[in-house]
Formats: C-alpha cells, sequence, structure tokens
C-alpha cells in the first residue's frame, strides 16, 4: 500500500499532459468569431459608449419619434376607427428615443402589437427595441423593463440550452422548472397579470455552451433579481389570447445594483398593467 | 495587461480578441484537457469557450477580470463535454503491478492508472476544483470566484473530491497489495 502523500501524487498527475493549444485550434476560433456578431449584451448600453452609427440610428429615430409616429392622448386607444396604424418606433436595435409621461404608446414590433400607457408620475423614460422586437424601457432612475413574446427568450433563466420558439403554456411551469438554482416567490396578482420575484442562484450559468449564436435576446446571470409579469393579451378579433411575458432588471450585471427595483418594480406595475392588444 | 485587448474586443476589434486567444489560450488548453482528460474533447471545449466569450464579451463589465471570466465560461463547456462523454462507453485502463521504492517525487505507472480512475469518477464540478486549486494553484477563494460558486460550496466540492482521490488511492493500493499477497 503506498504511503506516498496523495496530495502531492495529485500535485504531479495535474502537472502531466498538454498545455499548448494547438494553431489549429486559434484558426478555427478566428473564422468563428468572423462568422458571428457579438450579442448585444442587455445592461451594456449602461457602460459602452455609444457608437457613432448607433448615434446617427438614435437621430433617425428621434426624428422618426417626432414626425412618423402616432402619440395617442389618454383615452383615446387604438379603437378610434380614423387612428393611423401607430408605431412607438422602427428604430434599429439599440437606437432610443423618449417617451413622456401621460401618454399612451403602441408597439408593434412584435407577434403581438399592443398599447401602452406610461402615467404621470413616471419619470423621464427612453425606450428602444432589442434585437428581435422586444421593447425595453430605461427609466430615468436606472434599471430597465422589458416586454417580449416569448419567441427570442431563453428555454430556462437559469440553465439555457435553446431559445423558445414559441411562448410557454404555463409562466409558472417555465420559471418553476427552470432550475432548483433559481428561486421563484409566491404568484402575486395584479389585476389579470401574475407576477413573481425572481432570484437567480450562484449556481446559475452565465452560459451554457448549447445556446445557438443566434441566442436569446436577454441574458441572464447569476445573483441577479427579477420581477417576471406573465400578461394575458387578447388577439383582436379572434376571440384568441396569448401571453407577454416582462421583466424588470437592475442597473448591474450580476445583481449589483438591483436596489433599483424598488423603483422600477412599482413603475413596471403601473406600465404593464396599461396594456392592451392593439391592432395592427 | 489584457484589459486594453478586452476593450478594443469588446468593440467588436476581431484582431484584438484573437490576441486575447494567443494570451490565454494555452492555459485554457491546459485547463480543459484536465478537467476531460482527452486532447481531443479540451480542443473542442477551448473552441467552444474561445468562440462564446466573444459572443457574450459585451456583457463583461470588469476587463480586468476577463481571465477568470472565460475560466468560468470554460468549465461550463467542459460540464456539457463530460456529461456526453459520460454516456459513452467507459474506457477500460489496464491494471499495472506497482513498483516499490518510487521516489516521493515520481508517479508510478500504478499511481498515474489508480489517479486516472480516481479522477474520471469525479463528477466534473469536483474535477475542475481540483485543477484550478492543484494546478492552478488557486486559493479556494480564488477558485470559488473564477468558478462563481459560493465559498462554502467551493470548500466542499475541493474537500469531497480530495477525500475521493484519496480513497481511489487507498482502495486500489489495498487491491493491489491484497493480490500480491495471493499465493500463487
Amino acid at each position: 500500500m503506498t504511503t506516498r502523500d496523495p496530495e502531492l501524487l495529485l500535485d504531479l498527475f495535474l502537472e502531466e499532459g498538454p498545455a499548448v493549444l494547438p494553431d489549429r485550434v486559434l484558426d478555427a476560433v478566428r473564422d468563428d468569431i468572423h462568422r458571428q456578431r457579438q450579442r448585444t449584451a442587455f445592461g451594456s448600453w449602461r457602460v459602452k459608449t455609444m457608437r457613432t452609427y448607433i448615434a446617427a440610428a438614435a437621430v433617425v429615430a428621434v426624428v422618426a419619434l417626432g414626425g412618423g409616429l402616432l402619440l395617442l392622448s389618454r383615452g383615446l386607444g387604438p379603437t378610434v376607427g380614423t387612428t393611423p396604424s401607430p408605431t412607438l418606433t422602427p428604430t434599429p436595435a439599440e437606437a432610443a428615443g423618449s417617451v413622456k409621461a401621460q401618454t399612451t404608446y403602441v408597439w408593434s414590433r412584435l407577434s403581438v402589437p399592443f398599447t401602452f400607457y406610461l402615467p404621470a408620475s413616471a419619470p423621464a423614460v427612453n425606450a428602444d427595441a432589442l434585437g428581435r422586437g422586444g421593447l425595453r424601457l430605461k427609466p430615468a432612475f436606472g434599471g430597465a423593463i422589458t416586454v417580449h413574446d416569448a419567441e427570442s427568450l431563453p428555454d430556462d433563466l437559469c440553465h439555457p440550452t435553446k431559445v423558445m420558439t414559441q411562448a410557454p403554456r404555463s409562466i409558472e411551469a417555465y420559471l418553476t422548472q427552470s432550475s432548483p438554482d433559481m428561486s421563484v416567490a409566491p404568484t402575486q396578482q395584479l389585476g389579470n397579470i401574475r407576477f413573481w420575484d425572481v432570484t437567480l442562484g450562484r449556481g446559475c450559468s452565465i452560459l451554457e455552451p448549447d445556446v445557438p449564436s443566434a441566442g436569446p435576446e436577454i441574458i441572464f446571470s447569476p445573483g441577479e433579481h427579477h420581477r417576471v409579469y406573465a400578461i394575458p393579451i387578447a388577439l383582436p378579433g379572434s376571440g384568441n389570447s396569448t401571453t407577454l411575458i416582462a421583466f424588470t432588471w437592475g442597473t448591474g450585471y450580476a445583481g449589483q445594483g438591483d436596489e433599483v427595483l424598488q423603483q422600477v418594480n412599482p413603475l413596471a406595475n403601473t406600465v404593464l398593467e396599461s396594456i392592451q392588444a392593439a391592432a395592427r | 495587461m489584457l484589459a486594453p485587448l478586452v476593450d478594443r474586443a469588446q468593440q467588436g476589434d476581431e484582431e484584438a480578441f484573437v490576441a486575447l486567444t494567443q494570451a490565454v489560450g494555452d492555459r485554457c488548453m491546459a485547463i480543459a484537457f484536465r478537467i476531460l482528460r482527452d486532447a481531443s474533447l479540451a480542443e473542442d471545449a477551448v473552441q467552444m469557450a474561445l468562440t462564446a466569450a466573444w459572443r457574450e464579451l459585451p456583457a463583461l463589465r470588469d476587463h480586468d477580470r476577463f481571465e477568470p471570466w472565460l475560466h468560468r465560461i470554460l468549465a461550463n463547456v467542459c460540464y456539457a463535454e463530460a456529461k456526453r462523454r459520460r454516456r459513452m462507453p467507459v474506457e477500460m485502463l489496464a491494471v499495472v503491478p506497482d513498483e516499490l521504492h518510487t521516489p516521493d517525487d515520481t508517479l508510478t505507472v500504478n499511481d498515474r492508472d489508480q489517479l486516472e480512475r480516481g479522477f474520471r469518477r469525479l463528477p466534473p464540478e469536483q474535477r475542475a476544483v481540483l485543477v484550478f486549486h492543484h494546478y492552478l494553484g488557486l486559493t479556494v477563494a480564488e477558485l470559488a470566484e473564477h468558478l462563481a460558486i459560493p465559498l462554502g460550496t467551493a470548500k466542499s466540492r475541493l474537500r469531497y473530491a480530495t477525500l475521493a482521490m484519496r480513497g481511489a488511492l487507498e482502495a486500489d493500493a489495498r487491491v493491489a497489495a491484497t493480490s500480491r499477497e495471493r499465493p500463487a
């Protein structure tokens, strides 16, 4: 029986083996990255300097907001017959535009167009489009609210393996089956809307290897807190309904700056409760 | 030192990212091989991890933490590779009789065989803590950061992994000793 120090043997054992990455792997990586775009990480707008083309796109968006987009006054809904088809923005991704309090807007970049209303108490809010048509509202005090139709969301918030292709039948199952590393508070109700406060545990992965490069448009990371909303919305003229999903976000990454959720969550409650289906 | 390259790569500079991969690639290969115990799988894992890092780089806040962040991605890729490999037939390793009177700083063929079998029996998460601790020389707190796990989890994984390896060495040694004592 060996009496030698197992720790020393382990050190020696782990010293053995290749420690040089072959050039062919580096070449393959070079090819891969040339074909793949970098993902726009959620929250990166807070730290990245706006690049020239994005700034130009923002100017276009602001002009579009001023000229081509319709702001509906409060009380007038999309049911007004002569209302031209309103769209908050045809903005390129990351181009931002400000939205005003006491105003109803229509967002038509998702599979289900909808209206939302910004209350009088709302701070200055910027809006922009996520990669696949999701709406992102960024209040001046920080953080964000995002609204999605589930077609660009990860199948699992904690350990994503693929992008969902359609809305989950049950948001509860989507959340509770996501992973044991994620905690989900009991369901809360806000009119027809249900919502949950969730915390992504440290065991959640920043990235799973099977997520395709054209992956979800938002990325969750360990330590983050979010409020997740399931918003039932009737489909005009069909008698059917579907569900939009919304999230609130802190100002930072991996849970840093989540204190701002104390302000973001109440704003989200108000804005999301105002959502109604809009005609396309 | 890497931070300026990370900054440029975050802005989409592919050459800067290639320079980064040249700077960190060898260490990634060493880590991946030691977790997966297979050079081909390790090369695949490093390629996937580096490509994923390129995609996700805009999400990295602290440019000075690039390498720990990359190691976390690499570890996740290795876990997935190890799980896929677990579904494949287990390799049978030949048992070679132990040599007597071996110097302390040399691995015998039998040591290597015992360690290899013990190591392969560990879950990939425990292999990773052993590699980060014994090969990279990280403290438990540092490896917890690299793997994005709580300190307590890191400590317990390291403890269980070390005990398992010690147990594997001792059990195999007992078997070897018993077989040598058996009458011919």
